[in-house]
């Protein structure tokens, strides 16, 4: 049985870079420490459903057109 | 000799809590410092479960002195302390 490897990535930094804010202001909008911020831009960190819910509403956004669930690679 | 050992250990401890509250104040309160504590707090659980389990064997077969027990004591807890440290730093650059 084979199974795929899935990513959670997202385009957050170029919707931010778009909009010119600063990791700064966005982290006080949603009510997080910056470095969050930086960690998801990073795809270092998955956020909760809320805070996904959060961001879509600050970007005004769909969560899909914010956040993508791909196949990284197949293993057996 | 014992009275170096008890000076590192506290140093080291001090440094262990030091770093924790420092993180706690600064990154601890949203979502993603609570998922960093919550995996430094497994990592430090598992060093209490080995240093309870280091002592029951040591009390039980090797009849230490107080002195002796108190020692490792200090050293079981100095390791918790800074192994929580470490985590810390190590999921701050990971996550």
């Amino acid at each position: 049985m084979k199974k795929s490897e899935r990513v959670l990535s997202n385009n957050l930094y170029l919707l931010r870079a778009e909009k010119r804010w600063t990791q700064k202001y966005v982290a006080e909008q949603l009510g997080v420490t910056r470095q969050t911020i930086h960690s998801l831009e990073a795809n270092k960190y998955n956020p909760s459903l809320v805070l996904a819910f959060d961001i879509s509403q600050l970007y005004e956004k769909s969560i899909d057109e914010i956040f993508s669930y791909e196949k990284k690679g197949e293993r057996e | 000799m014992m009275i170096a050992i008890y000076l590192i250990c506290i140093l080291l401890a001090a440094y262990g809590i030091g770093v924790y509250i420092n993180f706690t104040v600064s990154e601890g309160k949203d979502e993603r410092g609570k998922a960093i504590l919550a995996k430094v707090a497994q990592v430090a659980f598992v060093f209490i479960c080995l240093g309870f389990s280091f002592h029951l064997i040591f009390i039980e077969f090797f009849s230490p002195t107080v002195e002796q027990v108190r020692t490792s004591m200090t050293l079981w807890m100095c390791l918790v302390f800074v192994s929580n440290a470490i985590s810390i730093i190590i999921q701050r650059k990971k996550m």
